[in-house]
Formats: structure tokens, sequence, C-alpha cells
């Protein structure tokens, strides 16, 4: 797992980059997977990513995680690019068609996570800048929490209610619906 | 498995989520569960932009737990939007909620009997209003369902409301529809003066187009979608428009089960 990024990249090989998780685990990937993240992007720009990218935030579960994401996606955007020039357009809308709901299908087994894992998913793709996966993770949140009572929603994410007397009768005289 | 701590995600994050559930999603659940996600709802104006609009709306009150929440609900939304609210859909029971940035407002049931002042209060308060639609009233509806089979239609024709006199400039509307009105051609004429922008108007009632002298018509002319009425109010006694005389027709038969209700409006379809 930790060479996430060997054999079928080929002629991609001159420009791997490392990302380093925060338990110093080596992670290679191709320019194009990393650069799904903007802040690994703007660090390619910078040319500082000699010797690795430390990712301090980012456990090597969690960033494995990240890359096979990113992988998927990357893949995705190149065979976007490049089969406008080899098929008819009929056919690149059913290729492309067909490659969506591959896609589709990846991000929902993808999302099948604890929610301690999809809690650290979120703050990846935040810290990372990944515009995908943040709105695939936080959808997944917004679903899961749509319908639910307050009370529901506090056991569901392990959350106290911390509100203060003074919120909660503010709350209550303003929101007579969600105690009646 | 380490248990991480919900109620402190990012801010931004936070939000991100509460914008995927719109705002009266969030009041009923969300926004109540501890004090970091009260405070990222109420503190961000930006999820209180539009209300009443979500598409969920409908389901959202089957499953509120009293019937009567809408608009204490839609009004505490409005006040959260701090002034930001751009697009609003509810009733009109208050002038005083609104604020001047709302550039869509759609009135349901908007009822008459309030009084006609109320709504040119609440037009004079909103210059920015691009599109406007309102539902007067709904008696009608409750006639349709055959709750009533004593009652003359003729008293519901009488209450629709008549848009006779002036009404407020609205120099940005573009998108007008009113329904279940009766529009005489002063009231067309005011409307067409006081809306320059106007490209879309769409009017469900009464209305007679004989009224319309060469003038109005060519006012008229620089509305690209246009729907005016074509009953006159003395000419039916339903007022959507020529087939309400299959409407009248259709009575002879025995309409008191639900089933012969549904026949009915289906037989009505199939002469769009």
């Amino acid at each position: 797992m930790a060479s996430a990024g060997s054999g079928d990249e080929k002629a991609a090989a001159a420009a791997m980059i490392t990302l380093i998780s925060s338990d110093n685990e080596k992670f290679e990937v191709t320019e194009a997977t990393a650069t799904l993240s903007q802040t690994i992007r703007h660090m390619i720009e910078d040319g500082c990513t000699d010797g690795g990218v430390p990712l301090p935030n980012v456990t090597s579960k969690i960033l494995a995680r990240v890359i096979e994401y990113c992988k998927k996606h990357a893949t995705a955007a190149a065979g976007e690019e490049g089969s406008s020039s080899s098929f008819s357009d009929a056919a690149f809308l059913e290729v492309d068609r067909a490659f969506l709901e591959e896609l589709e299908e990846f991000d929902d087994a993808f999302l099948e996570v604890d929610r301690a894992t999809l809690f650290d998913l979120i703050l990846a793709a935040n810290y990372l800048d990944i515009k995908g996966l943040l709105n695939l993770t936080c959808q997944k949140v917004a679903d899961s929490v749509k319908g639910k009572t307050p009370e529901q929603i506090r056991e569901m994410y392990n959350i106290v209610n911390d509100l203060t007397p003074e919120e909660e009768a503010e709350i209550r005289r303003e929101t007579q619906w969600a105690f009646e | 498995m380490e248990a991480r701590d919900w109620a402190a995600l990012p801010r931004d994050i936070i939000l991100d989520v509460f914008l995927r559930l719109g705002a009266l999603e969030v009041m009923l659940g969300a926004e109540l569960a501890c004090t970091a996600w009260r405070r990222a709802a109420i503190e961000e104006p930006t999820l209180w932009r539009r209300v009443g609009t979500e598409d969920t709306v409908g389901e959202l009150w089957r499953r509120a737990r009293c019937s009567d929440i809408e608009m204490p609900m839609k009004l505490a939304a409005v006040e959260h939007a701090a002034g930001q609210c751009e697009a609003f859909e509810g009733e009109c029971d208050d002038d005083d909620y609104l604020h001047e940035l709302v550039k869509s407002l759609k009135l349901q049931n908007y009822d008459h009997h309030e009084s006609g002042n109320v709504l040119v209060k609440v037009l004079k308060k909103l210059p920015l209003l691009e599109e406007l639609h309102i539902y007067f009233r709904y008696v009608i509806n409750d006639a349709f369902d055959f709750e009533w089979p004593g009652v003359e239609f003729r008293e519901f024709r009488d209450d629709v409301p008549i848009i006779d006199g002036e009404i407020p400039k609205m120099h940005k509307l573009h998108s007008l529809h009113l329904e279940e009105c009766e529009l005489t051609a002063k009231g067309l004429k005011s409307i067409l003066d006081s809306c320059p922008r106007l490209k879309t108007l769409e009017i469900f009632g009464y209305f007679d187009k004989g009224e319309m002298d060469k003038e109005l018509w060519v006012k008229c002319a620089r509305i690209k979608n246009l729907i005016l009425p074509s009953t006159r109010k003395d000419q039916h006694l339903y007022p959507f428009g020529d087939y309400d005389s299959l409407y009248y027709d259709s009575q002879e038969e025995d309409y008191d089960s639900q089933e012969e209700d549904y026949d009915l409006q289906e037989e009505e379809n199939s002469y769009y």
C-alpha cells in the first residue's frame, strides 16, 4: 500500500511526487494524481516538492484512502481529455457515460466508511484542498443528518449538548417547533 | 475506535453541510445539536439567503410535529438572514419582516381581506424585486374539492381580488405572475407603466380584452412572455378561463366520491 503509485504509470514516471504522512510513511504518486490537491499543486508550482511533501495532518491510513480517490479521479480527468480525438462524438458520449457511472459507483463504495474515517477524510480533503472529495464527504454528512431530530444527530455523531441555559431559552423562544 | 469531535469541525465545513441541507432543514435539527453548530448557523447570513424555496419544503412540513409552524419558522429564518434574504416564499401576513434586498418573492394564499394596502406597503419596501408571484386566496381550491356541495360558486367569484389601481414602481421587476384575480385595463396599464423592465407577465383569472385600447396593446407588445386571461368576469362563474363551462357540465354527474373527482380532472386535462 505504501507505494501507491507504482506499475501502471509509465510515461509519467518522470513526474513522481513523494507524499509523507504524519506517521512518516512515504507514498509515491504521479503529478497528475497529486495535483487534484490544490495545496500540493501550489507546492509543485512553487518548486518545493523535492525530497517529498510532508503532510503532518494526515495519517498513512487516511492518506492511502485520499490517494486512492485522487488516482481514480485523475484517471477520469485524463480519460476525458484523451478520448475526444479518438472517438466519434456519439461513441465519446457513450464512453463518457459509462465512465461517469463507474466513477459514481466508485464514489459510493468509497464512502462506505465508519464515522471516524469520514471525519478524517473531511479534514484531509479540507487541508489538501481537494474539492471533489470535500463535496463528496460533506454531502454524505448532510444526507445522514437530513430528517433527524437534534437528539438523533447528537447520538449519531457523539455530540454533547453543550447549549447553555440562556441559549436553550433563546432557542425555545424562537423555535417552539422543535420542542412541542 | 478513537472518537472524533464533530462539534469541533471547522466552521467552513459545518456551513458547507448546512448549505446542502437548506435553512429550514437546519432549523429542525442540526442547528439545535450543540453550541458550535448553532453559532455556525445563525452567524452565517448566506445560509438564510433563500427562505422557503427548497424543493423539499412539502416533505418538511409533513415531518414536522405541529402544523402551524411554517410561518414562525420562516420568519425566524428571515431574521437570521440579517437583511440578506434574497428570495422568500411563504404567506404575507406581516409586512415588517421582509428586507429591501429581497429579489424574489412568492406569496402563497394571499388573502385580500387583510387589505390590499399591506401588499402595496410590502412592494414599496422592495425596490430590488425582480420576480413576484402571488397566489390570491385558496377558497377556490376548496370549492374544487367538492367539500360543500350546496355552496354557490358566485360567492367565490365575487371574492376574487380586483387589480384596478396604482401599483408601486418596481424598476427591476422582470417577472410577474398573479393567480386567481381579476384584472382591469386600468390595472394592466398600471402594471406596464410601473414595471419598465418587465419581460414576463402571467395572469390567471378574469380579464376583459375588449377593454383594451390601442395604446394598451402597443404597451403590451414589449412584454416577451405574456399570458392574459381570456375570460370576462360576467361571462363565467368559474375563473380559470374558457374551459370552465366544461366544468359545470360535468357537475350533472354524481361527484360525491373522490374517484369521480379525479375523473373530472382527467376529463378537463384532455381538453388542453
